[in-house]
């Protein structure tokens, strides 16, 4: 009777976890600048911190959060746009300062035992430069790893011929990495370039290719069938690249 | 109502013609690659086999919508040059031939006949370090680089004309 009862307890408790509706919150990060945050949650051990890229927070996002907290990982997206009164736009993206994520880094190291970040295009730079101002100040690993769908480092589109000159930020920074970059993209073909340059702040880099993927094949008012199929399934993949952080397959699995 | 149109249509062509990206000068210097490729019908291609000509190198795919889009207008400007020793080699990045011969037919309006290189491992495409898709180079008659363009653009422009005109050797302007 007694272990029946343990099994309801738990089958409850799990049901609620599972289902468990996000909480919106807003994180004071500055005077007047509270960055809201869509929190899903599912425990203290493993919580992904979800960056926009400069197209904003999407609805896929959030989707794909409430998938990863049934499957044990606490997500939080945070809007960063909003909280500093920008219009979703690649400048305005430019326009919010590291600190913001460093900040949501820290009030996310209180109450988690592994933070992995995730962005994808443009806000990998805005991620990395953040994480690098936050273990600046901090001793622990308790940033995990970095998941950065199609990452746009470049300093600028190179002219002809021209080698490609990649943001600092990518020299500079040191963590686990797992780059996911569809194959039908320029960036596909220069990845070793890519990692070269992240290599050289010790970062450890995986790369996972994307059969078929175009770059943003999650944001595009124009996905094929088979980028929709695979935004559907992005849960599965950001699980899997989180399993296979170079660096933190111990602490993740 | 007519005037309406006329309007309309004269917004319209001037927004696109606003849109459209101008060609950038280059400093000339030798091509980064021989661009050493086979065609759709496997025969070999190289750039010195078109020393003495104009050339306008495409880097695209078609899975890429500005590609796609102003590829008329590539097939419009070798028809405007069609007498003058002007060629265009559009390198298709990393796909197979029957992709690009269903895009080929897809392409209902305009019948592509220009050359399609195929880049089946990316080789041209690390050798010239394309980050952009489209990238466009255009090469004068001794091979030297002399314009590119990051994104796509109504090749067919007077003014984008004229640019490439500029580069003919001096007997076939005369």
């Amino acid at each position: 009777m007694k272990s029946f009862r343990a099994l309801l307890c738990i089958f409850l408790l799990s049901s609620t976890l599972a289902f468990a509706a996000p909480e919106s919150q807003t994180l004071l990060v500055a005077p007047n600048v509270e960055i809201p945050v869509t929190r899903y949650n599912a425990g203290k051990r493993n919580l992904i911190l979800w960056l926009p890229s400069e197209n904003g927070v999407v609805q896929t996002e959030h989707d794909t959060a409430a998938k990863l907290a049934r499957r044990g990982y606490s997500v939080w997206v945070a809007d960063l746009f909003v909280a500093r009164f920008l219009p979703v736009a690649p400048s305005s993206l430019e326009a919010i300062p590291a600190t913001d994520v460093a900040s949501l880094i820290q009030t996310a190291s209180k109450q988690h035992r592994n933070i992995f970040l995730v962005s994808s295009g443009r806000g990998a730079a805005l991620t990395l430069s953040g994480a690098q101002l936050w273990q600046a100040q901090h001793r622990t690993r308790r940033i995990a790893g970095a998941v950065l769908l199609f990452p746009n480092l470049l300093a600028r589109s190179p002219d002809a011929g021209e080698d490609a000159t990649y943001l600092p930020i990518t020299r500079q920074t040191r963590l686990p990495i797992v780059i996911l970059q569809g194959d039908k993209s320029p960036w596909h073909w220069q990845l070793d370039t890519l990692k070269q340059q992240l290599a050289q702040g010790g970062s450890c880099v995986v790369i996972k290719n994307l059969p078929g993927m175009r770059d943003r094949f999650y944001l595009r008012e124009d996905a094929l069938p088979r980028e929709k199929e695979l935004a559907d399934r992005l849960d599965l993949l950001i699980q899997d690249a989180i399993k296979n952080l170079p660096a933190s397959k111990r602490k993740s699995s | 109502m007519k005037w309406a149109s006329a309007v309309l249509l004269s917004l319209a062509l001037s927004a696109s013609a606003a849109n459209a990206k101008e060609l950038k000068p280059l400093t000339p210097r030798d091509a980064p690659g021989t661009l050493a490729l086979k065609d759709l019908d496997g025969k070999p291609h190289t750039l010195a086999d078109y020393k003495g000509r104009v050339v306008l190198i495409n880097f695209w795919a078609t899975w890429c919508p500005p590609c796609r889009a102003e590829m008329p207008s590539m097939q419009r400007l070798k028809q405007a040059m069609k007498d003058k020793p002007f060629t265009i080699l559009a390198v298709d990045m990393a796909e197979s031939e029957a992709d690009v011969r269903q895009f080929l037919k897809d392409i209902k309006d305009t019948q592509l006949d220009f050359t399609i290189l195929m880049d089946k491992d990316g080789k041209a495409l690390k050798e010239w370090k394309v980050f952009v898709f489209p990238t466009s180079y255009v090469l004068d008659a001794e091979g030297k680089l002399r314009y590119s363009l990051l994104g796509s653009t109504e090749w067919d422009e007077f003014d984008t004309l004229k640019k490439i005109e500029a580069l003919l050797p001096q007997t076939a302007v005369q």
